[in-house]
């Protein structure tokens, strides 16, 4: 062997992709998710959860269009997020997220105008002026559907929820790709990245889920009553959803810790002794545990304040684990001794405030989606919650 | 109903659109600036890359250069490692682009382009076709150049306009400063001093001495002061200017560098005037042990090169080295994978683990005994081995015996002379001389007649195998922190490798036991022989004869020079007991004597503010900076400096308005980097002969002298010596081969006289070939001294300059398994020396083995008793930035890197619930300083560790004052922690400026292991 030593130097990475990348990720993850509610709805007819399916595709595309402003903001050049759409890297995952994340919102925008359009309709019919126009534009021009002619749009809506699963297990997979294609960095250089993000991108989602419907159901009905049936359904799926993120990250150390070539030595360390508190207490105890006793205990999922709190640690254990692997991956150098350390900013570029302007800006769209969005349409504006069910 | 939800809804929208726009505040600013937020580059892929000075042809492989743009093989100065540059300038406006390694240079290139290779095919080891010859930069060379550059940098003669400090200066004419600092007189009557300044030219008298009570003090021209710095290639033409003035009083930076590294190999190899030291051979060396130091990663001249061949040789060779040092550095790293460990130690401890791996070695006997048994080089030859030892020779250890602690001579047993000493034979078992002697016995205790009196001895390696028994495994464990398991891994590996295993040590023995415990390391390489092995140790290859009597010309011949008498006023080099202070008083003298001192910068100063052992007149400061270098001694100076009762003149030479360069009477500038003269060579390191050689190169803005040269040291220093007449100066003051002499009246005259002695050194070189030179700017360079040599020295001249010096073939510096250049001295772990001279303090003789020393005060006191660690948790060290340099707060380098922190571990942070980037109190024996922690794992716990280099008062920390124009105070310049002033000094020291912290043994500045604590704001 011949090598060449042209440089020697002794640079530091420091951590560029911070805490909005770990934000991004978590909300399209969270946003697959909500998406799976509608899926299991509308795509294979599971009337039970009839009730919130508007309401999650409502929250999977406020989530999905909320999600790229981090990528924006993690710029150093941020007007140039839109250099994206036409510098393509066709082996670039990175570039493959760009068009995948658009054209999915603009596929659920379109799910969602078909999804109301009758509602839409009729609003256009009983309302004047701006308004009237306003409705009537989201119905396609239409001031009345026919009986018939919904479940045409139905069966087609079924048909495009069925399309969209591969396509969302791409948008918010090729997040977990993005990350194990690296191999410079151990701890993402996994094939099962793609899988575990999807696999807690489920938790979350559910978790979310469960905290903003009720909390919608609550506030924005006639009824201002929680479907807890439903709720209680939902932790059920995130209880699988534990399962599986579990058994995926059980794979994934088992395999690093006792067959891992000596370049995953930091990864065990970083991720069980560096990142203690944060892996085993917040994520996988409050996080994964915890929520998965609530769920499938029937005593204790019935009773509301434990639900809640568990889908909250949920979704927090979720984010924490997004935070970890998306900082801790860069915290073990790549040619560097030690492990960097890694303080998150509060004001500024890649700080605390960023998220909160960040969710808060999810928040924003979505109370105007629900404002304008007619959601309660399934639960037909209903007075009691059998009604609501009936309905449904 | 709907208004409640309305209403709900419309709180929750307008909350979260404030947030969101605190949130996204800077976002949609820097986004609304559009596709470019700040400054635009001249190219939206290429940014702002510079020009290149050729290219390759990719089909032909042609070379194509480009002709606006130069190139010059000159030194780099960014630190003192020199190594061999490739300068890129534009030609237009002379301005330094950028700096690439020179491809012939082995401090920049490894493996080197053949020394007969054209400038043209040079061109080539930067493209595809020759990269295994690319020279390359480091981060700072590559940075450091923007002083030339720098708006403070001193160009002009600077006169004092305010007081001492102030930074009020003005410009004055070069001729006038010349004489005003010759002839003295009321200098500063203008601003309102009235004191009377006594001339360089009055005080070179070299006849009348300073103090007829105390004569060893030598004449008044020892009361001139020169504080010079490393050898940057220019010292030598300072030599010969102290040397015609007159004074001893000439120091070098070594004291506040690794003067504990370098005394120790001064023992280990028996030469305590030159300090020759070690290397390992990296290319083919087996096993390294670094303790205090770290090759390739932050410390350990030749950075450069050691960092390329450790990379290289863990690759092709296998190479697995350790470090052992409170603060892991970047050779050991996730790319170096299994061939490097990190062993954090317990700073100031190195000592007990090196003798805890000796008493190991001694106890399984893993010492090579065929090197050590062999008394004398034949005998050793003869015996396969290309160095020998004096570990046989046998020492007096009588108690109450008038030459206690003396080696044994042969003229005592009436077997030999007095410089051959006794050894017993091992066949015969009886004292013979050691020159006659094949092989001897190793470890010997017994009694010996000696004019009819039973006198005992024992052999050197016996006295120092005791000293290593004196303490078990176990407890050199405790004291160093390092398990005992460890230990024996490392004596056992070390000691596995024959001779190409290697020890090496560093800055970080630059403590208050440095001396012992850099001895104690490197005697392990005495233990195995690896000395002129290869893939052992080696001294290096040298340089070729350049500032010396050399084939052409003689530089150091001064005629009518007087002898240089008298004793330094740094108190060093000589031994208290012979003063007429002694004499008077006895022990202990008012303050430590260093008989084993040398290049004792801090204390050349802080003894001449102190006026103890004598006053001084006058200071000369050339880039100098012991007041930033020197642990403790910014705090204890500032005042006197400022007193010109003190040191009534100083002068500076330098670039930079240094620490210390800011107290001066008169600042005269200095050329840097491309513009300067030199003949340098690597420190160490590189087992070939090589000679560097330096010209200006590029366009320097520096004022001109009359004689129509730049006003640097060298103009300065020559005009100077005209103006005080002194011999070897001026007309007819070089002696040449051809009988003759030569004028002596600029650099230029000496320079290329030097360089000219390296091109005719052993085979003179090749003519320069007639395209070479255009190509580097030497045509017009060369022909602007056209009279200086004659026409056929310039073409030979020309031809190394083209090169950037002369380069040994490194495919000769071996002779099979030896190095061809060997070192012939024997390797000693014994110091007669020490043995015979009584500490000034303690009146007691210092131990002459290796020895475990803990940490101690000048008088002799333990630190320990004085600090404990119950009130002193932590123990402080500094290290070597891998950019900043404390030589010069580069912009560039800062805007990288702009401050440093408190570095400790965090399970140590986590103990005193202190957050990572939290501000706290640093805080060591009467200093304090606020700063940042920065967590940081790879430290031994218990440890704070300050990066050097930082937290400058000078270069423009402060507000500078130059005639009218005004520089405002930089505070990036002054951020972070400067290291060496918040060192302790020594309570046991009463005499103020002389309480500096220094090693017991050399008076080597104290830098590291200090006690510390840290309090929470």
């Amino acid at each position: 062997m011949n090598t060449i030593i042209n440089e020697l130097i002794q640079p530091v990475w420091s951590v560029t992709w911070s805490i909005d990348i770990a934000q991004y990720f978590f909300m399209t993850g969270t946003s697959a998710g909500a998406y799976l509610i509608f899926v299991l709805a509308y795509g294979f007819g599971l009337k039970k959860f009839a009730p919130i399916a508007g309401l999650g595709l409502i929250i999977a595309l406020t989530l999905d269009i909320a999600a790229p402003l981090n990528l924006v903001s993690d710029l150093g050049q941020n007007g140039r997020f839109y250099e994206l759409y036409y510098k393509v890297h066709i082996t670039s995952p990175m570039s493959w997220g760009g068009f995948l994340l658009t054209s999915f919102i603009l596929f659920m925008i379109y799910m969602l105008l078909l999804t109301f359009r009758k509602t839409f309709a009729e609003k256009a019919a009983k309302s004047k002026g701006f308004i009237h126009t306003f409705y009537r534009l989201l119905a396609f021009g239409r001031l009345e559907i026919s009986p018939e002619e919904d479940q045409k749009n139905r069966r087609l809506l079924r048909i495009l929820a069925l399309i969209g699963i591969p396509w969302i297990i791409a948008v918010h997979g090729y997040t977990g790709f993005l990350l194990g294609v690296d191999k410079a960095r151990p701890l993402w250089h996994t094939s099962l990245m793609p899988l575990v993000f999807l696999a807690s991108g489920m938790i979350s989602g559910m978790g979310f889920m469960i905290l903003v419907s009720a909390v919608t159901q609550r506030f924005d009905t006639l009824a201002e009553k929680v479907d807890y049936p439903l709720m209680e359904l939902m932790a059920k799926y995130m209880a699988w959803a534990i399962i599986t993120d579990i058994t995926l990250k059980a794979i994934w150390y088992i395999i690093l810790w006792f067959n891992g070539t000596a370049m995953y030595r930091p990864v065990i360390q970083e991720v069980f002794i560096n990142s203690f508190v944060n892996t085993f207490i917040i994520e996988l105890l409050l996080g994964m545990l915890f929520p998965f006793i609530v769920a499938v205990v029937p005593k204790l999922r019935r009773i509301p304040w434990l639900l809640y709190l568990s889908a909250i640690f949920a979704v927090i254990g979720v984010w924490i684990f997004r935070l970890d692997t998306v900082i801790g991956g860069q915290k073990i150098p790549k040619v560097g001794a030690g492990y960097y350390d890694y303080s998150i900013p509060f004001w500024g570029k890649d700080g605390i405030i960023q998220v909160a302007g960040n969710i808060a800006f999810w928040l924003l769209i979505y109370v105007v989606a629900i404002w304008i969005i007619p959601w309660q349409r399934e639960v037909k504006e209903a007075k009691n919650l059998e009604e609501v069910q009936k309905i449904a | 109903m709907a208004n409640r939800r309305d209403f709900i809804k419309g709180i929750a929208a307008v909350g979260a659109l404030g947030v969101f726009s605190v949130g996204y505040k800077d976002t949609i600013r820097r986004a609304a600036s559009g596709w470019w937020t700040g400054e635009k580059p001249k190219h939206p892929i290429y940014g702002n890359a510079l020009p290149r000075e050729a290219h390759s042809d990719p089909k032909s492989g042609k070379i194509v250069i480009s002709p606006k743009i130069q190139i010059s093989h000159v030194v780099c100065q960014g630190c003192t490692t020199l190594c061999g540059v490739r300068v890129v300038q534009d030609k237009e406006s002379g301005k330094v682009l950028r700096v690439l390694g020179n491809p012939y240079h082995p401090l920049s290139a490894n493996p080197t382009i053949p020394f007969d290779a054209s400038i043209i095919e040079s061109y080539k080891a930067f493209t595809l076709q020759k990269q295994k010859y690319r020279g390359t930069m480091c981060g700072r060379g590559n940075s450091t150049f923007d002083k030339l550059y720098d708006p403070r940098r001193i160009i002009t003669v600077l006169k004092r306009n305010g007081e001492r400090g102030s930074g009020k200066w003005k410009p004055i004419p070069f001729d006038q400063a010349v004489k005003e600092i010759v002839e003295g007189g009321y200098l500063f009557k203008g601003i309102g001093e009235s004191h009377k300044i006594t001339g360089l030219k009055k005080i070179r008298d070299t006849k009348t001495l300073i103090d007829p009570q105390n004569p060893e003090f030598g004449p008044r021209s020892n009361q001139l002061v020169i504080i010079g710095t490393f050898d940057d290639g220019r010292i030598s033409l300072m030599k010969r200017f102290f040397k015609a003035f007159g004074t001893k009083n000439f120091t070098g930076h070594r004291g506040t560098c690794t003067l504990t590294m370098r005394a120790s190999y001064a023992a280990l190899l028996n030469d305590w005037k030159k300090q020759p030291h070690l290397k390992p051979d990296f290319e083919h060396c087996e096993f390294g042990l670094f303790i205090g130091t770290s090759p390739g990663g932050n410390a350990g001249n030749p950075y450069k090169r050691q960092g390329m061949l450790i990379a290289q040789s863990r690759v092709q060779n296998n190479f697995k080295y350790v470090v052992v040092d409170p603060v892991q550095h970047t050779n050991d790293n996730q790319a170096s994978g299994d061939a490097s460990r990190w062993i954090p130690i317990k700073p100031g401890t190195d000592g007990a683990l090196a003798m805890g791996m000796a008493r190991w070695i001694f106890e399984n006997k893993r010492y090579d005994e065929n090197f050590l048994s062999r008394p004398n080089l034949k005998a050793a030859e003869a015996a396969g081995e290309p160095s020998f030892s004096g570990a046989t020779w046998l020492v007096i250890v009588e108690p109450g015996h008038k030459k206690e602690g003396a080696f044994l001579r042969a003229k005592d047993l009436e077997i030999g002379n007095d410089k051959t000493y006794v050894v017993i034979d091992d066949a015969t078992g009886k004292p013979v001389s050691h020159t006659a002697c094949k092989k001897a016995k190793l470890f010997y205790d017994g009694t010996i007649l000696i004019n009819g009196q039973r006198v005992r001895v024992k052999t050197a390696l016996d006295i120092y195998r005791n000293s290593a028994y004196a303490f078990t495994l176990k407890e050199y464990s405790n004291i160093c922190g390092i398990p005992a398991k460890t230990i024996v891994e490392l004596a056992r590996e070390f000691t596995s490798h024959g001779k190409k295993a290697v020890v090496d040590i560093g800055g970080g023995t630059m403590h208050a036991g440095g001396f012992y415990a850099g001895y104690a390391a490197i005697a392990l390489n005495g233990l195995i022989g690896n000395l002129n092995w290869k893939g052992g140790s080696n001294v290096g290859g040298g340089r070729f004869k350049d500032a010396v009597n050399g084939p052409r010309y003689n530089l150091v011949k001064i005629s009518g020079a007087p002898k240089l008498k008298g004793i330094r006023v740094s108190r060093e080099g000589f031994p208290y007991q012979k003063t007429s202070e002694f004499k008077r008083h006895g022990f202990p003298a008012k303050a430590a004597w260093y008989p084993f001192g040398h290049g004792l910068q801090g204390e050349m100063l802080s003894s001449s503010l102190a006026g103890y052992p004598y006053p001084i007149k006058a200071l000369i400061s050339w880039h100098a900076n012991p007041i930033y270098g020197a642990a403790s001694l910014q705090p204890m100076v500032h005042d006197l400096m400022k007193d010109p009762n003190r040191i009534p003149l100083i002068i500076a030479i330098d670039a930079f308005m240094n620490e210390t360069t800011k107290y001066a009477d008169y600042i005269f500038p200095d050329s840097v980097m491309y513009e300067t003269w030199g003949t340098a060579a690597p420190w160490q390191g590189v087992p070939a002969k090589v000679s560097s050689t330096r010209y200006p190169a590029i366009s320097s803005p520096l004022q001109k002298a009359s004689n129509g040269e730049q006003v640097d040291m060298d103009n300065f220093i020559i005009q100077l010596a005209i103006a005080l007449n002194l011999p070897g100066f001026g007309d007819k003051a070089i002696p040449a081969e051809d009988g003759k002499f030569y004028p002596l009246k600029c650099p230029a005259d000496y320079y290329l006289r030097a360089f000219a002695n390296i091109a005719y050194d052993g085979k003179p070189v090749p003519d320069a070939k007639l395209e070479d030179l255009p190509l580097t700017g030497l045509d017009k360079f060369l022909n602007k001294y056209s009279d200086i040599l004659t026409s056929e020295e310039l073409r030979k001249v020309g031809y190394v300059l083209a090169r950037g010096g002369r380069f040994q073939d490194p495919n000769t510096v071996y002779s099979g398994e030896w190095m061809s250049a060997r070192y012939k001295k024997p390797m000693m772990f014994y110091q007669e020396n020490m043995a015979r001279v009584k500490n000034s303090q303690t009146g007691k003789p210092y131990i002459p083995v290796p020895t475990w020393f803990p940490l101690r005060f000048a008088n002799s006191a333990l630190m320990e008793k004085y600090y404990p660690e119950s009130k002193w948790p932590f123990r402080i060290v500094s290290y070597k930035s891998i950019l900043p340099n404390a030589m010069y707060p580069s912009l560039r380098l800062r805007a990288i890197s702009p401050s440093n922190y408190i570095e400790i571990h965090p399970d140590d942070a986590k103990k005193l619930g202190i957050k990572h980037g939290e501000k706290v109190r640093l805080e060591t024996p009467g200093k304090s300083v606020e700063g940042e922690i920065r967590y940081r794992y790879g430290l031994a716990k218990g440890v704070i560790a300050i990066e050097g280099g930082f937290g400058h008062t000078g270069f423009g920390a402060h507000k500078i004052e130059i005639g009218k124009t005004i520089y405002e105070a930089d505070k990036l310049i002054s951020m972070g922690i400067g290291y060496n002033p918040i060192m302790p000094s020594d309570p046991t020291v009463s005499i103020i400026p002389l309480a500096m912290p220094a090693d017991f043994v050399t008076g080597a500045a104290a830098r590291q292991a200090h006690p510390a604590r840290i309090v929470k704001l």
